[in-house]
């Protein structure tokens, strides 16, 4: 030992330290920063139970308690994080407390918890709030939808064959304008109900995937210019026309009306929020104004998406009401009445929905 | 240009670098600024490979009690399936908080690249997008036979194998649906709290003159912490090596026996970082050996951005040596 070196050695820096009670010969090495972990140790040790418990079991494995200190003793750990930056000079301590604060800020302000309370406020606010933030992509994927129609009627109207041109037969189900007046109105219209299991689970399935499939892909393909969407519209706007020219060539307008729009009104509309939810990413896309692209869609990316999923979940019900009930109900007027009142609904819950505290 | 603006040629040679550590930086409301790890890409492919294998093993096993002669079981096979793939990943990560099974398994966590709360639309915008980027061009590939499509095919094609580059080219690793839904994936090792070095020098048996400490500064000092910790107790060659390096440098004046190799390194630890502690106190910061002492405030002599690479990645190796031996 080299007894000149005593005289400089740094003084303890603690003196509440029981080491300090060593004789001096022995001298006694407490650091600043070793003070600091034993003092701050405990509460940091719970913080991490407290987050693991979280992520392992949910928010309601913690107690009232529990749920009280989490926020406090993650701000104790941001308030050492911050100090031991000045301070501490043990790596692994820094290591320790770096990813210590940041699993408890991804606790504290990460992902909103449970599946239901997620449920309920989407439903209840982001949706119709995320359709009227999109109302003018709606307005224009109306817009490309009626153009269809209007072009798919027209189209029949002047020349018949075209029918096979506009509608693949998976669709047509043996309709033609060569079918009888007869087969169309009893055997699709008025057609017998095939029972709950083909109705409801076989029959109401098979649409809802295809449905959905078809409004994924508005959304999906919405990053090229938005055009596949616009398409996308038209030909389904187009097909509804063909199948309008053909009924009203055999006076059926009326029924095939109500045929369609008893589940048509929430499957058209949820294909139109869909396409709308596509446009409106091509429009943040390509017209970004002042920000960044990338900065632009990230911002208006998700209430597209949210707007996306309702119209999804739209989707289903429409798929419900055409596979399941539609057939239940052999009156026109019956089927034309739950439409309007469809018709209502929706209109009703888009515009007054999660109205006020608007962001 | 700066359509896909995060796209640079500077990311595009991070292709080539494989393993350099990505760092976001997200300021918490308390106004402190963290840094998370981006999630590397084998760390995703991990995480997406271990959440197929779980969905085609749940399909195989409801296989085993589907009646294939029944319609009906045959439909609701077929609406399940549906629904795994399009649910599993959006119900797993709104009622997970972010992660998947897979995600949990590889530690990786979905979050807000502009820090904050991860709203379920954002989880909802990433993982619709999924469909468009991977199901239905694969589908289309896989199940289509039509003989007149080669030409569309071989676009479906090219887009599928864009899409699986895009996330290796951006900036963070984002996918089109992180793009679209403003999320990143980040890693979130659970570091392990280690017994502090300095407790092993309660009892000093070495003392230093404060001009033998400040030879050295804060990185020399880390590099001692790593070596001391990885030699867990035991006097290893490259140990009793950096001991006589410091007698040397500091010009020790007294032999250090073998026996007291790890005693010494300890002590000098203790004492160095005792110093250097102090020295920031009053705002000299020392960096490194060859460094001179700088005031707080005043950049380092190197560049910043230079530096701040380094410290990320010297971060990321400590984290990766850091294996706890003991569970805790």
């Amino acid at each position: 030992m080299d007894p000149k070196a005593l005289d400089k050695t740094p003084p303890a820096l603690n003196d509440a330290s029981p080491k300090a009670e060593q004789p001096a010969e022995t001298p006694t090495i407490v650091l600043r920063s070793a003070t600091f972990r034993k003092n701050r140790e405990k509460s940091w040790q719970r913080l991490d139970d407290l987050i693991a418990r979280l992520d392992k079991k949910g928010l309601k494995s913690l107690s009232a308690q529990d749920a009280r200190d989490l926020p406090l003793l993650y701000q104790n750990a941001v308030s050492s994080l911050a100090l031991a930056r000045h301070i501490v000079l043990d790596q692994s301590l820094m290591t320790y407390l770096e990813s210590l604060t940041l699993r408890g800020y991804i606790a504290v302000y990460g992902p909103r918890q449970g599946l239901g309370e997620v449920l309920a406020s989407f439903f209840n606010r982001d949706f119709p709030r995320a359709v009227r933030a999109l109302k003018w992509p709606f307005l224009i994927a109306f817009l490309a939808f009626f153009l269809g129609v209007t072009s798919g009627f027209l189209r029949v109207q002047a020349n018949p064959a075209a029918f096979s041109r506009i509608v693949p037969p998976a669709a047509s189900q043996g309709r033609n304008l060569t079918s009888s007046v007869e087969t169309l109105r009893d055997e699709i219209i008025f057609g017998p109900w095939s029972g709950f299991e083909n109705s409801f689970i076989i029959f109401a399935s098979q649409l809802f995937e295809h449905n959905s499939s078809v409004a994924f892909l508005c959304f999906g393909l919405s990053f090229a210019l938005g055009l596949p969407t616009f398409i996308l519209l038209f030909q389904n706007g187009e097909l509804l026309g063909a199948f309008l020219a053909l009924h009203y060539s055999k006076g059926l307008t009326l029924d095939f009306i109500a045929w369609l729009t008893i589940h048509g009104v929430t499957e058209i509309l949820g294909l139109l929020v869909a396409g709308a939810a596509g446009l409106g990413v091509a429009q943040r896309l390509f017209f970004p104004g002042n920000r960044r692209r990338l900065e632009n869609l990230a911002k208006e990316g998700p209430t597209a998406a949210g707007a996306m999923v309702g119209a999804v979940f739209m989707l289903l019900l429409a798929g419900l009401i055409e596979g399941g009930f539609r057939q239940l109900l052999s009156s026109t007027f019956l089927r034309l009445f739950i439409a309007a009142l469809t018709l209502f609904g929706w209109a009703y819950y888009f515009l007054f929905f999660g109205q006020g505290e608007e962001k | 240009m700066n359509w896909l603006g995060s796209v640079r040629k500077k990311n595009a040679l991070r292709l080539l670098k494989r393993g350099a550590p990505r760092f976001l930086e997200l300021t918490c409301p308390e106004g402190l600024k963290l840094q998370a790890r981006v999630a590397n890409m084998s760390e995703r492919w991990t995480a997406f490979i271990t959440d197929w294998i779980i969905i085609i093993l749940f399909a195989f096993v409801v296989n085993i009690f589907v009646d294939f002669d029944n319609r009906a079981s045959i439909a609701f096979y077929s609406l399940l399936w549906y629904c795994c793939l399009n649910f599993y990943f959006l119900f797993f990560e709104l009622a997970w908080r972010g992660r998947t099974p897979g995600k949990r398994i590889a530690g990786l966590q979905v979050i807000n690249r502009r820090g904050g709360e991860l709203t379920p639309t954002m989880v909802i915008a990433r993982n619709l997008t999924r469909q468009v980027e991977i199901f239905f061009p694969l589908r289309y590939l896989l199940l289509s036979f039509a003989s007149d499509e080669s030409f569309l095919k071989v676009l479906d094609f090219f887009f599928i194998v864009a899409m699986v580059i895009l996330p290796y080219v951006t900036k963070n690793h984002y996918r089109l649906g992180d793009l679209i839904g403003g999320s990143v994936v980040v890693a979130m090792p659970k570091a392990v709290l280690l017994e502090d070095l300095a407790d092993k020098s309660q009892k000093a048996a070495f003392v230093f003159t404060q001009k033998q400490l400040g030879v050295y500064g804060d990185l020399e000092l880390q590099t001692l912490e790593k070596a001391l910790r990885l030699a867990k107790g035991v006097t290893s060659p490259s140990l009793r090596k950096i001991c006589l390096t410091i007698v040397r440098k500091i010009k020790y004046g007294h032999k250090v026996n073998f026996e007291d190799t790890l005693r010494f390194l300890w002590d000098f630890y203790a004492a160095e970082r005792g110093l250097l502690e102090r020295e920031r106190l009053f705002g000299r910061h020392k960096d490194s050996q060859s460094a001179p002492t700088r005031a707080i405030g005043e950049a380092p002599k190197a560049n910043a951005s230079a530096k701040k690479e380094k410290s990320g990645w010297s971060q990321w190796q400590a984290k990766r040596i850091k294996k706890p031996p003991e569970g805790k």
